[in-house]
């Protein structure tokens, strides 16, 4: 799921009124009822399945029969466990693909669309958002397809352009994985142009001219000029991407079903397939807490580092 | 969904399942997972509480509505004929509810519905690839009654290769529906045409006959699936792995992978590939292979008695009377002439109302001879007991998609051939590892003896957590 | 830094691309780079709504016809005729509605709490909220499975909408947009009519939000409309499938029935690119506003 976050740092921006007279009693309970139904939901489908998950990953468990407390067993196991490692390193490395190529490309896209006098920029914006509206499984079944290695489209249209057997894009290990990036790239690219876009639409006019003054040229007034106004935008997409791709789970899982081997293996998966597949409960919500507790500690440091430099 | 209200009871199968295990003794498990986790703990209230909980009275007699899961539809008509024979052998009255999943899914809702305490199928058909992931742990033992001592007269009838997948510790959780043997599927018209015989001994000499006409015609006598589906990618290699007389698990489960004959398969498949002998294609029943088959470029495929319904006959029906099957070319240094693949085991949920009721149901289907005869006959499915083998009526039926020969003949032939399979609960892991190294070893990136010790090094890795 | 540039260059006041007028040559190369890539992202889409009304066997024809002739509806009809795909659609729809309601509701009212309240343990609670959004569902995935499982909650209808009904980020949204765009005396105002705290929030501030609460909405359908791995794990029954899984139990059958699943992906796409192509407006400008402005 593509929870899109944002990084201003965790606290309440608000014009809040001085809390004006009258009311009393009435205002004092009152935004307590207003944050409470969130807040129940909260703790029944986020806080306790948390504590479930930490108190399952203590133990042994098929699904039937009797949990059996093991300890710390599981998180030794997957320290050691060699499945474990190619997961984290594969997620890893979508994650480094989302931040480092995703997201570049995003801004400049973005910043292609943000030429002045641009006809057509809503249809070019509202196709690139296509893919972010359609089923991850739609994409995924368009994409096998388009991909097989012998029959596939791709590969005919190569094979008759430059001769050779074409490549494999699902079968072999590193052309899988970019397989995976690709899509990905596919999938959110347009979703993260929009806020590069509105970012850039927000920048103020004169501190381009004040560059063009100085005799900035485009290159020099993008690194001096864009990029410190969307910082906070840049702060927020980067975020955003390092999160999803954390927890990517519907595109190795419909399009290369982890494999070859396990060579496109994300986090997400294996921890659907040790509980889901292999019926391995508690290690499952063990490697669950593992990327809780790597996300949760990433994303709030991205959240300090990317905010500081926004608040001088 | 009928809800099914668990009540403890006396009732235990005659072959004596051991109590289900009760709830407080897991909460006190969890309990002891320390102050703060224990909080935890306490909110997952009777986690385990009706695990193996599900013991509700068998009804003995009259109408009884079946929640009945499969992966393949064509069960569904099939078991509603099956139900009239168990009426007519039993006082039940039998109406039948068809859920359908995915192979892999139906194994996972079962559990799920296990989890849940109700929900759960009365009748499920297991496919034997999915079937594996039951024998970890307590899963198949809690949730499936033990049919070991409903098999009458049919214990000794019943092949053993196909009993012993579905079998642990003595006790029998599923009949098969299918002997799926393998034979070798050849479009005899075109291998006329390009002059390549029909009546080959050996794969070496077939190999080498393919290598020729791929060199001049393009054509292949196979396809090995490399696609992403693991499952189906070492299915490929099993085949003739086993025909060989080697085995991904030996009788204990225990990991067998390394072994002479698994060299000399993968290494046969590899050089097959690289001659063009032998194509690659995302999987056997996939529209690529549909494809390849259309346009005459693969003339031939190893693969199990339902090929021709689910493979064959929808993907190329213009192709009708065309094609044979003949037994696996032997491998020169060994092993048999045909092997398995496939298969689905039809389970009954213990301790529930209808068990009696889906034992009575499942044992109609898969014990009467008739209907291992009409199973043949209307599904393309080989009877599962010796004896049905030599039945004068399945042996004159001319296949009219093999241009009117009498295929069962060829399978009469082989039945006596066939290797046994034992299954791990470690299968859908070492699916995984295989599967990588093995498209590393047909691409020819590692040799096979690598392939296979590096897959075996990864599968240890794993399944060092795997405790069943 | 700027500085020293400007005493070292101050002639020449030169034209940009990106911002002035750009030349003619830059002006192709961005037209057509654009074009391509805006190919780049259509070609699958039609490549699949073509392939659709082609025969099973036609799919992979080379070089592929835009057009399929011969062009055949049969894989809709199959499909219709052969599987719940009605009701798979329903409970897609459906529990995506309600989802979509739910979480508008509560965002807003959790919104309008922060933006416009100051009250104890708001900056505290305002950080658990937001931290929320950096947890994976994967983690609490076999938690929540085997609770609602357990709780016999696991009923589609009520299962579905479960991960969907309190998005951290909706609130974010929301608060950020009612602190920008809503003036406190109009609240004041409201109160001193005599008007309840409810009453104000509901005649007053929710009207008030409709842009977007309206971008809210498209994004949470889209969200749990498309979702994939949760109703993965929690159905079971075929004809209460959504439809991704409905599509997903197609695309992994033996024979892997490709038409059916073509045609199905197509249907399937409907609604969620006519509820986007409707309001796109409002979906991009309201989900970029609070990021850009916050």
């Amino acid at each position: 799921m593509t929870v899109p976050t944002t990084t201003p740092p965790p606290r309440a921006a608000s014009s809040e009124s001085p809390p004006p007279g009258g009311g009393g009693r009435r205002r004092m309970w009152a935004p307590y009822a207003f944050i409470a139904p969130f807040y129940v939901l909260y703790v029944l489908f986020m806080i306790v399945p948390i504590l479930v998950a930490c108190g399952l990953s203590l133990t042994e468990w098929v699904g039937l029969g009797t949990p059996k407390f093991v300890g710390l067993r599981n998180f030794l196991d997957l320290a050691r466990d060699t499945s474990f490692h190619t997961a984290l390193a594969n997620s890893t490395l979508y994650v480094l693909v989302s931040v480092f190529v995703v997201v570049p490309c995003a801004l400049l896209l973005a910043q292609a669309l943000h030429t002045k006098g641009l006809r057509a920029r809503d249809l070019f914006r509202v196709t690139f958002f296509v893919p972010m509206v359609l089923s991850p499984i739609v994409i995924a079944l368009v994409y096998s397809l388009l991909l097989d290695t012998q029959y596939g489209l791709v590969n005919s249209v190569l094979k008759a352009l430059f001769g050779g057997g074409g490549v494999d894009w699902i079968g072999d290990p590193d052309w899988a994985k970019s397989t995976v990036a690709v899509v990905v790239l596919w999938r959110w690219v347009g979703y993260l142009t929009i806020f590069f876009l509105a970012a850039l639409q927000a920048v103020p006019k004169d501190l381009y001219e004040a560059a063009e003054l100085d005799g900035a040229g485009a290159i020099r007034s993008f690194f001096t000029v864009t990029l410190p106004s969307i910082q906070p935008v840049t702060a927020f997409v980067v975020v955003t991407s390092f999160i999803g791709a954390a927890q990517l789970f519907d595109e190795p899982y419909l399009i290369t079903n982890g494999g070859p081997g396990e060579a496109t293996l994300s986090v997400a998966m294996f921890v659907y397939r040790a509980a889901f597949q292999r019926q391995q409960f508690g290690y499952a919500a063990a490697a669950g807490l593992v990327l809780f507790v790597v996300v949760f500690a990433v994303s709030q440091l991205l959240n300090r580092l990317l905010a500081i430099g926004r608040a001088e | 969904m009928a809800a099914q209200v668990p009540k403890f009871s006396r009732y235990r199968r005659p072959s004596g399942a051991p109590p289900p295990p009760q709830g407080p003794l897991s909460r006190r498990a969890l309990l002891r997972a320390g102050a703060g986790l224990g909080a935890a703990a306490a909110l997952t209230p009777g986690l385990a509480a009706c695990a193996g909980g599900q013991n509700a009275d068998p009804r003995a007699s009259g109408d009884v509505e079946l929640a009945f899961w499969t992966h393949d539809e064509a069960y569904a008509d099939f078991f509603e004929v099956s139900a009239e024979i168990a009426e007519r052998a039993s006082d039940f009255r039998y109406r039948l509810r068809l859920s359908r999943a995915g192979a892999e899914d139906l194994v996972t809702k079962a559990i799920a519905q296990a989890i849940a305490g109700r929900g759960t199928p009365d009748v499920a058909g297991f496919e034997i690839g999915a079937f594996p992931r039951l024998l970890r742990g307590v899963l198949a033992e809690e949730l499936l009654t033990d049919l070991s001592g409903d098999l009458g007269d049919a214990a000794d009838d019943l092949l053993p290769s196909r009993t012993a997948p579905f079998s642990r510790d003595g006790r029998l959780y599923a009949l098969d529906s299918d002997a799926p043997l393998v034979v070798y599927y050849y479009r005899e018209s075109e291998f006329e045409r390009l002059g390549i015989p029909t009546d080959l001994a050996t794969w070496e000499e077939l190999a080498e006959a393919g290598t020729r006409a791929h060199e001049r015609h393009g054509v292949s006598l196979g396809a090995v699936p490399v696609g992403s589906e693991a499952g189906v990618n070492t299915q490929g290699f099993e085949m003739l792995l086993l025909q060989r007389g080697g085995r991904f698990f030996d009788e204990d489960g225990a990991l067998a992978i390394e072994s002479p004959e698994a060299e000399e398969v993968l290494g046969f498949l590899a050089e097959g590939l690289r001659t063009g002998f032998l194509s690659s294609v995302a999987g056997l029943l996939h529209p690529p292979m549909q494809a390849a088959l259309k346009s005459g470029a693969v003339l031939g495929q190893w693969m199990a008695t339902w090929y021709r319904i689910y493979g064959l006959e929808p993907n190329v029906p213009e192709q009708a009377g065309q094609w044979r099957i003949r037994p696996l070319p032997a491998f020169r240094s060994g092993g048999v002439r045909t092997s398995f693949t496939g298969g689905t085991g039809f389970g009954v949920t213990r301790g529930k109302e209808n068990t009696l009721a889906g034992v009575e149901l499942v044992k109609a289907a898969y014990l009467t001879p008739s209907e291992q005869v009409r199973r043949f006959r209307d599904l393309g499915y080989l009877p599962t007991r010796r004896s049905v083998y030599e039945d004068p009526e399945l042996l004159a039926i001319p296949d009219e998609f093999c241009g009117g020969q009498p295929t069962f003949e060829v399978y009469r032939d082989l039945i006596d051939e066939a290797p046994s399979i034992h299954l791990s609960a470690d299968k859908s892991t070492l699916d995984t590892v295989l599967s990588g190294y093995l498209l590393q070893a047909y691409h020819g990136d590692i040799s096979p003896r690598e392939a296979l010790a590096r897959t075996a090094e990864d599968f240890r890795g794993q399944t060092r957590n795997s405790r069943d | 830094m700027s500085t020293r540039a400007v005493t070292r260059k101050t002639r020449e006041p030169r034209r940009r691309a990106g911002r002035g007028g750009m030349s003619r040559s830059g002006k192709v190369a961005l037209y057509s780079t654009l074009t391509v890539l805006l190919l780049i992202f259509v070609a699958p889409l039609v490549w699949a709504i073509s392939s659709s009304f082609k025969p099973r066997g036609d799919i992979f024809e080379y070089p592929p016809k835009l057009i399929p002739s011969p062009a055949t509806l049969d894989n809709y009809r199959t499909l219709l005729d052969t599987q719940p795909f009605w009701n798979w659609f329903a409970i897609s729809v459906v529990t995506a509605l309600l989802a979509t309601t739910v979480a508008v509701f509560v965002c807003a009212l959790a919104g309008y709490g922060f933006a416009k309240f100051r009250f104890a343990g708001k900056r505290v609670l305002f950080g658990v909220m937001f931290s929320s959004l950096s947890v994976p569902f994967a983690v609490i995935l076999v938690p929540l499975f085997i609770l609602v499982v357990k709780s016999g909650l696991s009923n589609p209808w009520f299962a579905l909408i479960v991960p969907w009904v309190a998005p951290a980020f909706g609130i974010f949204m929301m608060q950020q947009y009612i602190v920008q765009s809503i003036p406190d005396e109009i609240i004041e105002a409201a109160r001193i009519d005599g008007s309840s705290e409810f009453g104000t929030f509901w005649r007053v501030v929710l009207p008030l939000l409709r842009p977007s609460l309206g971008a809210l909405a498209v994004w949470q359908f889209l969200q749990s409309y498309n979702a994939f791995m949760w109703p993965l794990v929690l159905l079971s029954d075929v004809n209460q499938y959504t439809i991704p899984l409905g599509l997903n139990i197609l695309f992994r059958a033996e024979n892997r029935s490709y038409d059916l699943v073509m045609a199905g992906a197509v249907l399937a796409s409907v609604p969620t690119i006519l509820v986007f192509l409707l309001l796109r407006k409002q979906l991009l400008e309201g989900l970029s506003a609070g990021a850009v402005k916050g």
